[in-house]
């Protein structure tokens, strides 16, 4: 059994957010709803500021704080590695929102549209979607409104893309949407179990770390240092 | 190394708050009421704290299920928080609902004919109920002491501070209660000596909390600190906790407990003394709460 | 149409798609049951949802859903890329490997396509307007019309103004199809909006290298040194954007001036914060340590260029210690930039278009860049900036009836806005600005009495909005476009486009490809609402007028003629979604100049009459008391232009404050978010405040091309504001004068050419 990771480089992204967009895009996600944000916090005095943009959604925490929380099992590491929610099981206590040291996790109010005008065939698409992830049609599960969601390292397209013979992180089609789609190459994703593969070499370079540590939280997303921090 | 990063939304919100409070005043009252009934104190105020201990409970489990995104939406997925005693919540849910069904039995069985007698109290059942009320108590704080991510809550010191302040704020309840029940203000003088001693306890173990936030190696856990003491909760903390929380009842039982101060122990000045402790409860599980959010989510790179 | 902001302009179209209908037969088969359900539904078990998913609704083939390829439109560099459709539904839409530009990665603009084709807020159907009163605030009372009405509409108005004016009272605004249309009715005036961006002073590298070569070909291992001029470089385009990424990855360093610490800054090796309108100068104090230390690429500028001698004798007074005074960047930083300039090869200096270049001088800032990147040995050379590798396809005919006797002829003399002729009229330059358009409409020799703008949105691309909103008040407007721009809430007749995911093109790639290459766009779903392409439209308004035969040839047949080359056809080339030419980049060694080599002092120039050199004239505008600070407007990742003001998932991940330093927020009691006023001597402009560390204290910034202020449009297009309600205007005669007074040889753009003061409201 494979354990999905990822490694972001910090050197290399350049905060633009397509990463963002591809999500909401792939995973339906609500107005005001987003699974990953970039953090773009200023340090320092004019003109020696700098702003490095950290990309920031859940770290697939091996020891998830979350999944400790969740009163009602609904939250859950699966064999691969990924943590995933069982909307169905979720109360949206919330518990899990406060545990998470990674301010990773959202509760959905409401599933608003983008627009006033109402919801636009996209997001009626959306509502029709399945319970669950669905590793047929790549398709992400549909939202719920009172529940907490999260990244879920695009579970669907993986179980997918494996089921079409695809290699996750390899083959566009069965690796998550931000990955695919950064501009800057900052993303790679893959089998950190696998010691050869192009996740595993990014992570055990020199430099990567791992977000919080110190919460014993073994997250499965290894940054690479920018050169500025260095 | 650049500044922590800031929370994008608020979690918990007032009906959390009103729930621990509440969930506390009512085991406090259960515990009052047992106290009472052990030591003799006063029969009037122990039947008022078991009938309040049941409901007060049941009326924060219900702002609980309130305060859940899916509560009111998928109520049967309520049962799912029995299934998970692992975490601190599922664990509490149980708890509370032992406590629950306990209190109200031990509160209103007695009120129950069958084949025209009345049902008799057991004993035994009192003292399992009374457990149950340490765990409720102590449950509201350990709730939130257990978020490894809130360093401001995980802190031994916090669930001992909701103990406290749960049977401070739950005496007060069932000793109001004793005096609208019967307009008559005796008996209440036997619990000053107690009153002091949870009071100043309470005051005391804050005093800890806040050391161990101010003196955090994190700055979240400085900034929660800074917000209670300094920022936008200060004017609560300090009029509203410190002041009318503990202050105010921790004078009014060291001047009652003087002779000249058999005046206090009118309905009035008592009602007054324990409006004040209930307000300072509920401020305090506020000020814990709210300054926890101001440190949530902020994660410094 | 009420006034009702949250209300989409018009209803739903007339000619859904069969797919369409289908995906709704599912939507209402949950809606009837859960209907039905009652309570059920709300609160049965989650289960029931699962059988409605859109394997029942569409079966399994349809959720899984099929990959179209086509170009992206949400910028002008057109990435090849997949759109995948389920049920009808475009669902994601994902880069091409192997494409020049995308090369399998799509930005944020690229993958909000989707809700840029669904945003309901789209012109669904022709308007006509009712109330001849128009304003931002005035409802327009549209009529929604058929294509025959308003067609009708506009047809007999240009007949009514042919027969009454003449064909020269007609005049438009564009880039695409307008010029044949202008053609076959026989107007001379047809204006673009590119002198707003750029083509003033790109046009002195075209005097300087004969060709147009500021597109980067940056490339790891090969580009070692990069720096970024004159604003907005680094994120705002796709291909752009990975090419730095990548050649940083590869190693090399990246240098930014700009005032504000923007996303590329960020990323920079090294961020210079040089006073705004002084790029030129910090130019000629590199050019200068090169020239002096000896460090510029001999084999390149021996072979490829002239001028060298007048260059090293011009350049002399041109120290960093002269330049640190005017750029406020210290000699040994500008020093060091020279030297890196000089000896990492292949260094490059990148400059892109943007509303921050238009300044009284970018003409000669732009000649420094060319000379700069000439001496690096960087000009169409791999790692530096090419020119397009454009595909070899065959030209079709202008017009349908070829060769088409025109019914009238397009006379010159006729143009409505005067030009100094000479060079200015020989290059780009003869376009004019936009703003000089505007004021020779109002001042012109003849009445202008119909104007026609297709996705311009002439209210946000030039300054002094009020005068386009006075000059559109008694003039006929029609307008092509497919969101209600605050140009279109002006205009009499509204005509809605499809987006370019409905739309079908062929595309010769051009900006980033080293290599020619060929792609299509297609539909990826059937058009949603009764629109109309702009060539369609001039079409429809053609036949009445008795022009049809003078319009292009358009359709698969056209496209399939031009591939006929490369021995393609259109469809196959649909399959493919792009091909590139087996044709290796090899850099040009014969440049279309007088000499046929780069000229550092120019020769095109000196006919004319103009500075050869580009002598540093002083800054452009420096703060006064009243106005005390520098103004600068920039583009992001998530725009283009006024163009996705609509897209709420780009504006979801935007940031809109004015930015403005700390220390000068401070003094004057300015906290974030306060909502600020900017006022400079054209105009005032209300933004809310973003206080940062990462600008100048002697400079404000804004986001470009938001800020709508028309009631009929999504309320989330007024977010922002639009930096063209102060910027500096500037009329046809103006022009004249200048180019006759030898201050500028093209209509360069002066709009960034003011300060402003700040004030909390």
């Amino acid at each position: 059994m494979a354990r999905w990771g990822m490694t972001i480089d910090l050197d290399l992204c350049i905060g633009c957010e397509a990463c963002t967009v591809a999500c909401k895009a792939n995973n339906f996600t609500p107005s005001g709803v987003s699974w990953l944000r970039i953090v773009k916090d200023e340090a320092g005095q004019f003109p020696n500021v700098t702003r490095l943009p950290f990309p920031l959604q859940c770290q697939q925490c091996a020891k998830a704080p979350c999944v400790d929380v969740c009163p009602t099992g609904a939250t859950y590491v699966r064999d691969d590695g990924i943590v995933a929610v069982n909307y169905d099981k979720c109360v949206g206590c919330q518990y899990c929102v406060l545990a998470c040291p990674y301010g990773a996790r959202t509760f959905v109010e409401d599933l608003a549209p983008y627009y006033p005008a109402g919801k636009t065939e996209f997001e009626l698409f959306a509502g029709l979607l399945g319970g669950e992830p669905d590793a047929a049609t790549g398709l992400p599960g549909r939202h719920q409104a009172g529940v907490v969601e999260k990244c879920v390292f695009c579970v669907q397209k993986i179980e997918s893309g494996i089921a079409a013979g695809l290699t996750p992180g390899v083959d566009a089609d069965a690796t998550p949407a931000c990955v695919v789609t950064c501009i800057a190459g900052a993303r790679v994703f893959g089998d950190l179990d696998d010691p050869d593969s192009a996740v595993s070499r990014k992570a055990s370079s020199s430099g990567a770390f791992r977000f919080h540590e110190e919460y014993g939280t073994e997250p499965n997303i290894y940054y690479l240092p920018a050169r500025q921090l260095a | 190394m650049p500044d922590p990063i800031p929370a994008e939304q608020t979690t918990w919100g007032s009906l959390v708050v009103i729930y621990l409070f509440i969930a506390g005043v009512g085991a406090g009252a259960y515990l009052t009421a047992w106290w009472a009934e052990r030591r003799g104190l006063s029969d009037r105020v122990a039947v008022v704290g078991r009938r309040l201990a049941g409901p007060l409970v049941a009326l924060g489990a219900l702002l609980l299920v309130f305060d859940l995104g899916a509560g009111l939406t998928h109520p049967w997925r309520i049962v799912w928080l029995y299934t998970h005693p692992t975490s601190m919540m599922s664990l509490g849910i149980w708890i509370l609902s032992v406590f629950m069904v306990l209190a109200v039995i031990d509160g209103y069985a007695s009120l129950v004919k069958f084949r025209g007698r009345r049902l008799p109290r057991l004993r035994a059942l009192g003292t399992v109920a009374a457990v149950t009320a340490v765990g409720v108590m102590v449950y509201t704080g350990l709730l939130l002491g257990v978020i490894g991510a809130v360093p401001f809550w995980n802190n031994p010191a916090l669930p001992l501070l909701f103990l406290v302040s749960a049977l401070s704020t739950g005496m007060a309840a069932t000793l109001a209660g004793s005096v609208i029940v019967s307009r008559r203000a005796d008996g209440v003088a036997a619990f000053g000596g107690l009153h002091i001693g949870l009071v100043g306890t309470e005051a005391l173990v804050l005093a800890v909390l806040l050391f161990f936030a101010a003196t955090s190696h994190q700055a979240t856990t400085r900034s929660s600190f800074q917000a209670i003491t300094q920022g936008g909760l200060a004017p609560v903390f300090w009029l509203g906790l410190v002041t009318l929380g503990l202050a105010v009842p921790l004078v009014y039982n060291l001047i009652g407990r003087r002779p000249a101060g058999a005046v206090l122990h009118a309905p009035v000045p008592v009602l007054l003394e324990c409006a004040a402790v209930l307000i300072g409860g509920f401020l305090l599980r506020h000020l814990i709460v709210a300054a926890g959010m101001v440190g949530h989510g902020f994660v410094s790179i | 149409m009420a006034q009702d902001n949250a209300a989409p302009p018009s209803g739903a179209g007339a000619s859904r798609t069969v797919t369409r209908r289908r995906f709704l037969g599912g939507a209402v088969a949950v809606g009837t049951l859960g209907a039905l359900g009652g309570l059920a539904w709300r609160f049965g078990p989650d289960l029931f949802h699962a059988a409605f998913s859109p394997k029942a609704a569409e079966g399994a083939a349809a959720a899984v859903g099929t990959k179209l390829f086509t170009t992206c439109g949400q910028c002008d560099q057109e990435c090849v890329v997949t759109a995948t459709v389920r049920g009808g539904v475009l669902t994601k839409l994902d880069g091409v490997p192997g494409d020049q530009k995308s090369d399998g990665h799509l930005c944020p603009k690229g993958q909000a396509g989707i809700m840029e084709l669904y945003n309901p807020y789209r012109l669904k159907k022709p308007l006509v307007r009712t109330n001849p009163v128009k304003g931002f605030d005035v409802d327009p009372g549209w009529k929604e019309v058929s294509w025959e009405e308003a067609t009708d509409v506009v047809a007999s108005k240009l007949a009514e103004i042919l027969a009454s004016d003449g064909p020269r009272a007609i005049a438009g605004d564009d880039f695409n199809y307008i010029g044949s249309f202008a053609k076959a009715l026989g107007t001379p005036n047809t204006y673009r909006c590119g002198n707003t961006c750029f083509y003033g002073p790109y046009a002195t590298q075209l005097a300087v290298t004969g060709g147009n070569f500021i597109h980067a070909d940056l490339r790891p291992g090969v580009t070692k040194y990069i720096l970024a001029l004159a604003n907005t470089v680094g994120t705002v385009e796709n291909p752009f954007a990975r090419q730095v990424a990548q050649a940083k990855a590869g190693g090399a360093k990246l240098v930014v001036l700009d005032p504000r610490l923007s996303e590329a800054a960020a990323k920079a090796d090294l961020w210079v914060p040089i006073r705004p309108g002084t790029d030129q100068a910090a130019l000629l104090a590199i050019i200068n340590v090169i020239i002096a230390e000896d460090l510029y690429d001999h084999d390149y500028v021996d072979s490829k260029t002239v001028g060298l001698d007048e260059l090293t004798a011009f350049i002399q007074p041109y120290t960093p210690e002269w330049a640190a005074a005017i750029t406020g960047v210290d000699a040994a930083t500008l020093r060091g930039i020279g030297r890196d300039m000089g000896t990492m090869r292949q260094a490059v200096a990148i400059i892109r278009k943007g509303p921050s270049r238009s300044r009284k001088d970018s003409w000669r800032m732009v000649h420094a860049w060319a000379i700069l990147n000439a001496l690096v040995g960087a000009i169409d050379m791999p790692g530096g900036c090419i020119a397009d590798r454009s595909a070899p396809l065959a030209a079709v005919s202008a017009a349908k009836k070829a060769p088409a006797p025109y019914p009238e002829a397009i006379d010159s003399r006729e143009k409505l806005m005067p030009t100094p002729g000479g060079l200015y009229d020989a290059n780009l330059g003869n376009f004019g600005t936009q703003d000089a358009f505007a004021d020779s409409i109002v001042n012109g020799p003849y009445p202008i009495k119909f104007l026609l703008c297709a996705g311009a949105n002439w209210l946000h691309s030039s300054p002094n909005t009020d005068k386009w909103v006075k000059l559109l008040q008694d003039r006929f407007l029609t307008v092509i476009d497919y969101q209600m721009t605050d140009t279109a809430w002006l205009a009499d007749v509204v005509l809605p486009c499809p987006t370019y995911l409905e739309r079908e093109e062929l595309i010769s790639a051009k900006n980033y490809a080293p290599l020619p290459q060929v792609q299509v766009r297609q539909p990826v779903v059937e058009r949603l609402y009764d629109t109309r392409t702009e060539a369609e439209i001039y079409d429809l308004l053609a036949e009445p007028l008795g022009l049809a035969d003078y319009l292009p040839p358009e359709g698969e047949q056209v496209f399939d003629t031009r591939l006929e080359p490369l021995g393609l056809t259109f469809d196959e080339l649909k399959a493919k979604g792009f091909i590139i030419l087996d044709q290796p980049f090899t850099p040009t060694t014969k440049f279309k100049t007088p000499s046929g080599k780069i000229e550092l002092c120019s020769s095109v120039l000196a006919d004319a009459g103009f500075d050869p050199l580009p002598t540093w004239v002083g800054e452009p505008v420096e703060p006064t008391d009243e106005y005390p600070l520098y103004f600068v407007s920039f583009n992001s990742a998530r725009t283009f232009m006024s163009e996705h003001a609509w897209n709420e998932w780009l504006n979801q991940a935007e940031d809109y404050g004015l930015w403005i330093n700390a220390a000068t927020a401070a003094a004057r009691g300015i906290r974030s978010g306060d909502n600020v006023t900017v006022t400079s001597p054209y105009g005032r402009l209300t933004a809310p405040a973003r206080i940062t560390q990462g600008i100048r204290p002697d400079t404000v910034a804004l986001l470009h091309g938001h800020g709508h202020r028309n009631t009929g449009s999504a309320p989330l297009t007024r977010l922002g504001a639009n930096d063209n309600d102060i910027a500096r205007p500037a009329t046809a005669q103006d022009h004249i004068e200048w180019y006759q007074s030898k201050e500028e040889p093209f209509a360069n753009a002066r709009y960034r050419d003011f300060t402003v003061k700040i004030e909390r409201v």
